[in-house]
């Protein structure tokens, strides 16, 4: 299945075309069939290895649903209500200064990483320059206010730790908006949100974007639930604390755990407040990365702008991030 | 993916939402505060999907792929990576996973911050003992100054983790968010009497506060649990809320 939609990224059009499959059948028969098999199916769980996965990748789809289903009705509401002259009125017209108003915009989003995605996708569909609407990608997951009070919550008495998250999630997000400005190009955007008819309601719009933006970044979240389930499990957990310090290693160590964990950009804060063994700067850098890299947002990037895309993208983000916070601890934390 | 069977997915996700946080269910995945997001984020996926039922009449939009070309003339199909989310739904109906318990347990490190604030008053005593959380217990056993356990008799509930040869914690679990981000609560279990608990059993322990040894330094507790001399244990059913 997975496999069936890669290919798409890259097979001519005249292929696309394929036979109409009868889904709602095959759907229906693998209902019941799971249901008959049911006792079958949760022996398959009574190791206690796999039932930690199984609870673990419910959990993160579940706690990434509301959000995903926030950020869809958004990007619905933008494709029937907002066109796409009022992004070019309400951005500055040079990418240069609409990137960090962009970035800035981000402090309105409230929730975590699922929901910006499909927002941003919207973004770009609706005539945003790429460059800002991946500003608004970054930044927002990260210092919308919900997450900067849970911030302040894990770190009591540490208003330095909130700013220096705040700011660093920022400059981060504007450099790489800047980056892909110059160096970024549009052929590595190989897929776009699902068109707007102009001739449909505007009511219909916003249930056709909603539904279709729903299904695609819930499947890519399904993707990457499953990845971050499986890291979770199978990475022994004392491996972290013989890196524990101060050093490279330290800050290296929570920011490739931040890719690894996925956690929600809401709670990252009372587990970077947990890993007290790391200094500070080590810890910035794993609330830094984590809302703008991790399997998950990986997954669902790939699936909003293509595997090219998401290939290059992930890569610089999480460098641009690790270098930023760095930079950031050093002046403020440590 | 036809169009009837997107709006089928969506139904069934909106009703698996539904599902778990119309009941208790929701509370071995994710913190309770979430529960009526969860409704929420249901009713609307619901209403989404059975409007498109309904709404019989083709749109040119409906059905599209993301990664069509609109003009290939090709209306009922939608993203086929949609079909994944048969899976968290079937998982919740047909496995419905258990709570973090003694596996993730033993594999994973408890992690406390040090308290910022001075330690309230202990709660009052309840049939003859004073009834904590795990977190608490920890707390106050490494942290305390005033030493407000000594001796005095608590009573704690969690699941027992069996580690090495013969000795038994009690765990609970703390979330922060979801139980992606679980870390477990330790209490070491001296003294117990009868038969070793199988792990998960859970536990309802009475007993007494033992000092410990060396202080705790530094502003967190990492790797270490409390002890407790037990005075009397008793197997309980698990709680609704498995988590601190």
């Amino acid at each position: 299945m997975t496999q069936a939609t890669a290919d798409e990224d890259t097979a001519p059009v005249a292929q696309r075309v394929r036979r109409e499959l009868p889904t709602l059948e095959i759907l229906a028969i693998t209902l019941v069939a799971a249901g008959l098999l049911r006792p079958r199916l949760a022996g398959l769980f009574d190791d206690p290895a796999v039932q930690t996965w199984a609870t673990i990748f419910v959990s993160i789809s579940i706690q990434a649903l509301p959000f995903l289903v926030l950020g869809v009705v958004i990007s619905g509401l933008i494709a029937a209500f907002v066109s796409p002259e009022w992004f070019a009125r309400a951005l500055p017209s040079r990418t240069s200064l609409a990137v960090p108003v962009a970035g800035f915009a981000g402090v309105v989003l409230p929730g975590c990483e699922c929901g910006s995605v499909p927002i941003a996708g919207r973004l770009v569909s609706r005539g945003v320059p790429p460059a800002a609407a991946f500003a608004f990608l970054l930044s927002a997951p990260a210092i919308n206010p919900v997450v900067l009070v849970a911030t302040a919550v894990a770190f009591p008495g540490r208003p330095d730790v909130v700013f220096a998250r705040f700011l660093a999630a920022l400059i981060t997000s504007v450099v790489v908006g800047w980056l892909w400005a110059r160096l970024g190009k549009e052929a590595w955007i190989t897929r776009r949100s699902h068109p707007v008819d102009p001739a449909a309601t505007r009511w219909s719009t916003f249930r056709a974007s909603a539904r279709h933006d729903f299904l695609h970044a819930g499947g890519y979240l399904v993707v990457g639930g499953i990845t971050a389930a499986t890291l979770n499990v199978v990475i022994p957990e004392s491996v972290l604390d013989s890196l524990a310090g101060s050093g490279v290693v330290a800050v290296l160590t929570l920011s490739l755990l931040a890719v690894m964990l996925a956690i929600c950009s809401e709670a990252d804060a009372f587990v970077a407040a947990s890993l007290s063994n790391f200094s500070l700067t080590a810890r910035l850098a794993f609330l830094t990365v984590g809302p703008m890299v991790d399997v998950k947002l990986i997954a669902l990037q790939a699936g909003t702008f293509g595997r090219s895309f998401a290939l290059r993208f992930a890569p610089v983000t999480f460098v641009v991030a690790v270098l930023t916070s760095v930079a950031v601890g050093s002046w403020l934390l440590d | 993916m036809s169009r009837e069977t997107q709006n089928a997915i969506t139904i069934l996700v909106g009703v698996a939402a539904l599902r778990l946080g119309l009941t208790d269910a929701h509370l071995r995945y994710v913190k309770a505060s979430l529960g009526p997001w969860l409704v929420v984020a249901g009713v609307l996926l619901v209403v989404l999907g059975v409007l498109g039922l309904v709404d019989r009449a083709p749109k040119p939009t409906d059905g599209h792929g993301e990664d069509h070309d609109p003009f290939d003339g090709h209306e009922h199909h939608g993203p086929s990576i949609a079909w994944l989310l048969t899976l968290p739904v079937l998982a919740i109906f047909l496995v419905a996973p258990a709570p973090l318990g003694s596996f993730a347990a033993s594999r994973n490190t408890t992690r406390l911050e040090a308290p910022k604030a001075q330690f309230p008053d202990l709660p009052a005593e309840v049939r003859g003992a004073v009834p904590l959380t795990l977190r608490e217990f920890n707390l106050r056993t490494f942290f305390d100054d005033e030493k407000s356990l000594e001796g005095k008799t608590v009573r704690l509930v969690g699941f027992a983790t069996p580690h090495g040869a013969d000795e038994t914690f009690l765990t609970r679990f703390i979330l922060s968010c979801c139980a992606a981000d679980g870390r477990p609560i330790k209490v070491a279990l001296k003294n117990l009497p009868g038969a070793r608990p199988p792990a998960d059993q859970w536990l309802e322990i009475e007993g007494t506060w033992v000092e410990p040894d060396t202080d705790q330094q530094g502003e967190a507790l990492i790797g270490r649990a409390a002890e407790l001399v037990v005075t009397s244990v008793r197997p309980v059913s698990a709680p609704s809320q498995t988590y601190e």
